[in-house]
């Protein structure tokens, strides 16, 4: 090697998708900074969603080797990686088709707000395909940063900036523990890409320089681990670094907080599934870790699911059901834990089964949680989601009563809908590894949530409007359907999907492993 | 490096990461809580360049190059949403920003 100049190898085509994306938020910049009158600022969200389906489609193209790191080793595409990329892009994709409706209601800045929209959905592509703790790093800062500004970008709603600050706060805050917790595994393992770190996990000693090697240092392992985890838990808003959430997802215009609730999460849970199943190398990992993860899953299910009782606000009651959510997905995780890695190109049977079950939670996740706040945003025209305002909501809008329902069913996890069969997959692996004590919290507050979710399809089907309540508050009708009808079909698709998958699981399946 | 010199740099970076923490959780002017987040992130940086510097590995520092090029964006946005606060209550107290509850 020595006096040989060092060339890495860039393929161009296997940055497709994020090329796509980035060049269509400069072209959003561009086309909005050459536009002279607002008409012309219509083509706007027609280049994000040409760029969105653009970077969904090359990943169903056979652009990079199959589970091998590539980018000298930054990024790795596996079937986490696309399904959740595929989801991600979905949920932004949604995003932009309901922009018009945000951007003229709120009198946004639209040039800024496609391309805070493409420059969100690069970060979290990124996110879930990085093989790197440094590209993971930026990718989460990209999302978070793009995040801050659209939560924060209705300057003259007091609650819409107050959402932004405790957002970039503790949005920030979280950052620094993922910095300190990258920077102590570096020091044990001396790498920061996962499969280097993989390799000294399983040997348990780390390469020097001059050939020998050092024994891996437990206590830095196990430190990096636990601070890296608390940085992805605040990013998760899992309890008890959820504090964020429900003033966030409250203050936000309400498609932000449908990228928040699903999009970002997705590319966050695709980093944890790749850092487990690294640290799952290290044969003590699950003896010195599994309480943090267990504490941490238990607290979201119950915290999540007891606040929300509480919440006489759509938007708030959705977010601590979020965090619920959370706490499920975090079963599937623990459950992951305890399978050791052989090896990170091949995964053992069952961890795939567990990433399986896990796309398909989130993935379900991700189409009520986009049904229910497209809903909600159609519907909060004057009274950002209060409860009491879809008061006899089935008499004025009988379509966007149903789907609020089937959203707050598939919450709930009842059968035919995707969200019990994300929910019975996830318990199902938790049992099979002998975690019964989550299964069992994780059951019986289900039984809980039904309670809060079923609440509000009352409200919406059996209750009368208020006498004399103010028109302009209530939820529904007003505006035409010729703006409502394209953000109406892409729920349409959502809530199909979500009937469909719910039937039909096995479908999901088969795509997932073709 | 001295092993001496590396414990003690790790300890510094430690110390340094917690006094970061407690002032983003007593701090109320959100700046100086800002400033604090900013000492973890280069609590963070000391501990990676002195791992680095440790084992022999070039890679920390461009880690570290890396992490202040995000600290620098962070503060860009920040700093923006502080204004667009501070124009809407004249004041960016932490405590008093309680719009929401419940």
């Amino acid at each position: 090697m020595a006096g040989q100049p060092y060339i890495p190898v860039i393929i161009i085509e296997q940055l497709a998708p994020l090329l796509i994306l980035l060049a269509g938020a400069l072209g959003c910049l561009v086309a909005d900074a050459a536009s002279n009158k607002a008409g012309s600022r219509r083509v706007l969200p027609f280049i994000a969603g040409a760029a969105l389906l653009a970077a969904l489609a090359t990943f169903f193209l056979p652009l990079w080797p199959a589970n091998r790191p590539f980018l000298e080793g930054f990024l790795r595409v596996d079937r986490f990686g696309v399904l959740g990329s595929v989801t991600i892009l979905f949920a932004m994709f949604v995003m932009t088709v309901l922009g018009p409706e945000t951007v003229r209601r709120r009198n946004l800045p639209s040039g800024e707000y496609y391309a805070l929209i493409l420059f969100a959905a690069l970060g979290m592509v990124t996110l879930s395909l990085a093989n790197e703790l440094v590209t993971a790093f930026i990718a989460i800062e990209i999302l978070s940063l793009s995040l801050y500004v659209l939560t924060g970008i209705d300057r003259r709603s007091a609650r819409s900036t107050e959402g932004a600050f405790k957002y970039f706060v503790l949005g920030a805050f979280a950052s620094a523990f993922f910095v300190m917790g990258m920077a102590f595994l570096y020091g044990a393992t001396g790498s920061t890409r996962l499969n280097d770190m993989a390799e000294v996990f399983r040997t348990g000693a780390r390469p020097l320089l001059d050939g020998s090697t050092s024994p891996l240092n437990a206590v830095f392992a196990f430190m990096g681990f636990t601070l890296l985890f608390v940085g992805i838990s605040f990013k998760l808003s899992l309890a008890p670094f959820h504090m964020w959430a429900p003033d966030v997802y409250q203050g936000a215009p309400t498609t932000t907080t449908m990228a928040i609730a699903t999009a970002s999460k997705i590319g966050v849970f695709a980093l944890l599934f790749h850092v487990i199943v690294t640290l799952a190398s290290w044969p003590p990992f699950y003896n010195a870790a599994a309480f943090l993860l267990t504490a941490v899953a238990a607290a979201s299910i119950v915290w999540g699911n007891v606040q929300a009782l509480a919440q006489t606000n759509v938007k708030r009651m959705l977010a601590f059901s979020s965090i619920a959510h959370g706490g499920y997905v975090m079963v599937a995780y623990v459950a992951l834990m305890s399978l050791p890695t052989a090896s990170l190109e091949a995964l053992s049977f069952q961890q795939q089964e567990i990433a399986e079950s896990i796309l398909l939670y989130l993935f379900g996740y991700t189409l009520m949680n986009v049904l229910a706040f497209g809903l909600a945003h159609h519907l909060g025209k004057g009274g950002e989601g209060e409860m009491k305002n879809y008061r006899g909501l089935w008499k004025r809008s009988p379509m966007a009563a149903s789907g609020m329902a089937l959203a707050l069913f598939s919450l709930t996890g009842i059968p035919p809908t995707v969200g019990f069969i994300g929910k019975f997959y996830v318990f199902r692996h938790a049992i099979e590894q002998g975690q019964y004590g989550l299964a069992v919290i994780g059951v019986l507050a289900s039984v809980i949530s039904a309670f809060y979710y079923l609440r509000l399809v009352v409200t919406m089907f059996m209750t009368d409007e208020e006498a004399g309540a103010d028109a302009a508050q209530l939820a529904g009708g007003g505006d035409s359907a010729a703006v409502l009808a394209p953000g109406t079909l892409a729920l349409g698709v959502a809530a199909g999907m979500l009937l469909l998958f719910g039937v039909f699981p096995m479908i999901f399946f088969v795509l997932v492993r073709y | 490096m001295s092993p001496l010199l590396f414990e003690g740099n790790l300890l510094l970076s430690l110390l340094l990461f917690t006094m970061g923490i407690l002032g983003v959780v007593w701090k109320r002017n959100a700046i100086a809580v800002f400033l604090s987040v900013e000492l973890m992130l280069n609590a963070a940086n000391l501990a990676i360049v002195s791992f680095a510097h440790a084992h022999g590995l070039m890679s920390g520092g461009i880690l570290a190059l890396f992490i202040m090029t995000v600290a620098a964006a962070e503060a860009g946005v920040g700093l923006a949403i502080f204004i667009a606060l501070f124009r809407a209550k004249q004041n960016i107290h932490v405590d008093e920003v309680d719009l929401m509850r419940g």
